[in-house]
């Protein structure tokens, strides 16, 4: 079986999260041959992760690199692209699926010696007064719109030309399935090549593409703004639609897709697993009260309510401390900075510990005697389940699809609110049989429903379901 | 877990997740007097004024802990999209609707003329330093070989051109420590294969070309990574002992001249080479260095032509211990019409920030280009004015020289214009064709100049016009072009 697994800025470029899930799910699945396709910023470095035997090609897609302009003139799908994007019906929809098949074709190019070269399509083309033009015109056709500017129009313009740039992608002709490892950029590249090869397409959503677009949003004008988020919807919608299966690692997550257009009848709960040979029930817990987390330094994962939480917690466990084990990312500098701020305006200094990477996040649950997640957006998360599965007691925030994971086997808080994280903590912190009786029914429970046993085979059979359809999915365009 | 997107520029890859500006976190937080959706509306109107679509309330909901089980239960609604629903419905009774987006004014460009007014005159210094000072100190290069002096001018101007374009690049994706490695690396290859060039010479040309090449190495690295105010500063010496030379000082200014060079190369580079320690080497596809190395290319036959155009109109025949009449023009004319430039750029910039109707930005770009054009008109006319008094009889100061380098001043304008506006190709033609056709003249017939001393001169003058009338026709077309400025 050949599968290419499309993912944007993880793996292998990256570790943890999404990352891991690949690793997984490329290692653990050894007899299918891969072609990673990875959507980065700019031309990467090597990947951190190494690679297995059963990877046949890595292909790194630099949305930020130089450009290939297209031979053709993008023009008029450019045109159709903008004009579908803004609206809200599915007859808008159509316009964009219109366009972007179209520009799609554009994309397709050879290099001099005839080798497979794709090109950028809305390289060098007008975008921003096409999409000026778009713009009014849906404006006096009564749609909701707020101002755009010629600087807006640029600005978004250049942003759009590059999220248009994976199109280019050359995917290996004897492809069976692609599989995009998110909506957005990565079911881009699933869609042109189901409209090209006719390939069957499957996406999995580990957190909520469209929705972390919305919260990643702020920074820019309102025009700006509103232009990409309607791309993003459109393009969101269009690939729920376009998809033949959707593996959300969440019930939760399921229902954006639904909202969006999502057949319901295609969309497939697989949850992720964690090898229970990897994370054996820790042999016993610390005599210190150590609160442990796992995971990278971002501002998804809300650090400042956990470390504030800490605050709150020492007022009645005055000893207990806080463990952070995770790395830092290249551009997370002020934000790990600024939790470092948080904790010594707190006096908390010496009760955190920035421990850095660490190689098994097992080493850094058997540091404390509770394990914590306090995010503001997750899909699955793989910390909590480690904890679980090594027995250790969770306290998580209700997001993404984590309620669904812990369900009674942990204690669960809503988010950025430091006063419930910190009494879910105090109540496990004092009190050791609450502790063992949580732990252990949170290591039955990802034993019973989130071994990578149960999750590799669940994508196998369904790898092996797509394709084995003997109806042709090439649709005329 | 979730993937990060790439859609967003870099800088803003990792931009914080849209906080709610506020201590207390968005939940039900209790019995609430009245309506319960009215209050979470009063409490999120700014978001929901702000927001593209209820999808956008939805997820900041989601996001501060309201998901479908707290909708229905402290909400009464079935879904946290049913709640966002009504929270946007109800913020946008009380408000101002999409309104608030649709007249929201728009972010003024600011005063800050006068910061504007000092960053360029010290960029132009910046760019004016290396001249300044091999002018300033041409007594002491008397005697030194052609290739030492005017092939060190050529290769250093077109090699700073051609690695600033790189160190552009690699700064807008590698940061500003691989920008100063790229440009340090780039200037110690070119003075390497110089000195290998320059061989058979004695140490003087040694000096005089490394010299040359650090003087343009420093411009090259200040303009790049923006510090040009601290290699201004540590420059002064450089001018001081230049001064020394000028003045007649001696030895004792040489050796200062070439101690403060040395420490002005320390100051540009040292700090941002250090800054990044990781020394993680740029990796890159040689493909996509292609396009890079032909546009690098490009800019270098700029550089290189007007180090050229510059030789050969001002600086040739140039008589140690006086400053050439071709000098002054350029040296005032130069902070002038980058001056020109910088406010050409603002209006539009500000222009764009404030129009939303792209028929209205024509018809104010061609106001803005108008005035523009008509100020790079001024060295064309001007010299070309000059040139035509001596043609009928009249002596101003400096005659045909004096012509001839107010108008190489125009052409320098012209080409700052076309090149920043991507058109390095005319650019090139534009330095390029009279300084072949001057000193083509001169080199083939030799005859010519020797009859008629004069004709050279009267031959730049002439070269310049043909070069500055159609380089003023085309800038002004570029200038008038939308595209120029996406």
């Amino acid at each position: 079986m050949r599968v290419v697994l499309v993912n944007e800025g993880t793996y292998p470029y990256v570790t943890g999260g999404v990352s891991t899930w690949c690793n997984q799910l490329v290692r653990g699945l050894s007899d299918v041959q891969w072609d990673l396709v990875a959507i980065v910023g700019t031309e990467p470095d090597r990947p951190v992760l190494p690679l297995p035997g059963n990877v046949r090609s890595l292909s790194p897609v630099p949305i930020w690199g130089t450009a290939r302009p297209a031979h053709g003139r993008p023009e008029n799908a450019a045109a159709l692209l903008c004009r579908g994007m803004l609206g809200d019906n599915a007859a808008d929809l159509v316009l964009f699926g219109e366009g972007l098949r179209a520009l799609t074709e554009l994309a397709v190019g050879r290099s001099r010696f005839g080798r497979a070269l794709g090109r950028h399509p809305l390289a060098g083309a007008t975008l921003a007064d096409i999409l000026l033009d778009a713009w009014a015109h849906a404006r006096a056709d009564g749609i909701r719109l707020p101002r755009l500017t010629l600087r807006d129009a640029d600005e978004a313009a250049v942003l759009l030309e590059h999220a248009l740039r994976p199109l280019a992608v050359s995917l290996p002709p004897d492809a069976q399935l692609v599989h995009a490892n998110a909506n957005g950029l990565s079911s881009m590249v699933a869609l042109a090549a189901k409209w090209r090869l006719g390939v069957p397409f499957l996406m999995t959503e580990h957190g909520v593409y469209l929705r972390e677009r919305y919260l990643a949003a702020g920074g820019q004008s309102a025009g700006v703004k509103t232009a990409l988020l309607r791309f993003h919807r459109a393009l969101a919608r269009l690939a729920y639609w376009e998809s033949d299966l959707i593996t959300p690692v969440s019930g939760f997550n399921s229902r954006w897709a639904i909202r969006h257009g999502a057949d319901p009848a295609k969309l497939a709960v697989i949850g992720n697993g964690v090898d229970p040979a990897r994370f054996p029930p820790l042999p016993g817990e610390p005599d210190d009260p150590v609160i442990s987390w796992v995971g990278r330094v971002d501002p998804l994962k809300d650090l400042e309510t956990l470390i504030r939480a800490l605050a709150l917690v020492r007022q009645q466990v005055p000893a207990a401390q806080l463990h952070l084990a995770g790395p830092v990312p290249a551009g997370n500098e002020d934000y790990a900075a600024a939790c470092r701020t948080v904790a010594a305006g707190l006096d908390l200094v010496g009760a955190v510990t920035w421990a850095g990477p660490c190689s098994s996040s097992r080493d850094a649950f058997a540091v404390g005697q509770v394990a914590a997640l306090s995010s503001i957006s997750e899909g699955m998360p793989y910390t909590v389940l480690e904890a679980m599965m090594c027995g250790r007691p969770t306290v998580s925030t209700d997001v993404g699809g984590v309620a669904e994971a812990v369900g009674d086997a942990g204690l669960v808080v809503p988010p950025r609110d430091p006063q419930a994280f910190a009494d879910a903590c105090v109540s496990l912190l004092t009190s050791a049989p609450l502790r063992e009786a949580t732990g252990h029914s949170g290591q039955e429970r990802a034993l019973a429903l989130y071994t990578l046993d149960k999750c590799l085979s669940a994508y196998h059979a369904r790898y092996e379901q797509l394709t084995s359809v003997k109806t042709p999915l090439l649709v005329d365009a | 877990m979730s993937a990060d997107s790439l859609v967003v520029v870099p800088m803003q890859r990792r931009a914080r997740p849209a906080p709610l500006d506020r201590d207390e976190p968005l939940q039900f937080a209790g019995p609430v007097a009245a309506d319960p959706v009215a209050a979470l509306a009063a409490q999120m109107r700014e978001e929901c004024l702000g927001a593209v679509d209820v999808d956008e309330i939805a997820a900041i909901l989601e996001a501060n802990g309201i998901n479908d089980r707290v909708a229905s239960r402290e909400y009464g609604l079935p879904s946290v999209f049913a709640l966002a629903d009504r929270v946007v419905a109800s913020a946008c009774d009380t408000g101002d609707t999409g309104d608030t987006q649709v007249n929201a004014p728009v972010p003024a460009d600011g005063p800050r003329v006068r910061a504007a007014i000092v960053d360029t005159l010290i960029r132009a210094v910046i760019y004016l330093t290396p001249l300044a000072i091999g002018l300033g100190a041409s007594s002491e290069v008397d005697g030194v070989p052609g290739i030492a002096r005017t092939g060190t001018l050529l290769l250093g101007w077109g090699g700073g051109q051609a690695l600033s374009y790189l160190g552009y690049r690699a700064l807008s994706e590698r940061g500003r420590t691989a920008a100063a490695r790229l440009l340090g690396a780039g200037f110690v290859a070119l003075a390497g294969l110089w000195a290998l060039v320059l061989w058979s010479q004695d140490v003087r040309a040694h000096v005089v070309a490394a010299v040359q090449l650090a003087l343009f190495a420093v411009a090259a690295v200040a303009l790049v990574t923006n510090r040009e105010r601290a290699v201004l500063a540590a420059a002064a010496p450089c001018w001081l002992a230049t001064a020394g030379i000028a003045a007649g000082v001696g030895d004792r200014a040489v050796v200062g001249l070439l101690a403060s060079v040395a420490l002005l190369l320390g100051v540009a580079y040292w700090p941002v080479i250090r800054a990044d320690r990781s020394r993680r080497a740029p990796r890159r596809h040689w493909r996509s260095w292609r396009y890079d190395l032909g546009y690098a290319a490009l800019y270098g036959l700029v550089g290189t032509g007007q180090a050229a155009l510059l030789q050969t109109v001002a600086l040739d025949g140039v008589a140690p211990h006086r400053l050439p009449a071709g000098a002054v023009p350029l040296l005032l004319g130069v902070p002038l019409i980058e001056l020109t430039l910088v406010w050409h750029q603002r209006r539009i910039t500000a222009s764009r920030a404030a129009l939303a109707d792209r028929f209205a930005f024509d018809r104010r770009l061609a106001s803005i280009s108008a005035g523009t054009v008509a100020v790079l008109g001024l060295p064309v006319f001007a010299g070309a004015a000059i040139a035509g008094a001596v043609w009928f009889g009249a002596r101003p100061p400096g005659g045909q020289s004096l012509a001839a380098a107010v108008l190489l001043t125009g052409v320098y304008a012209l080409c700052l214009v076309l090149a920043a506006h991507r058109r390095a190709g005319t650019a090139a033609i534009v330095v390029w064709w009279p300084t072949l056709l001057v000193s083509g003249v001169g080199h083939w017939a030799p005859a010519l100049v020797h009859v008629a001393p004069m004709f050279t001169e009267t031959l730049a003058v002439a070269t310049l016009l043909g070069a500055g009338l159609p380089g003023l026709a085309v800038a002004a077309l570029v200038l008038r072009d939308p595209e120029s400025y996406r």
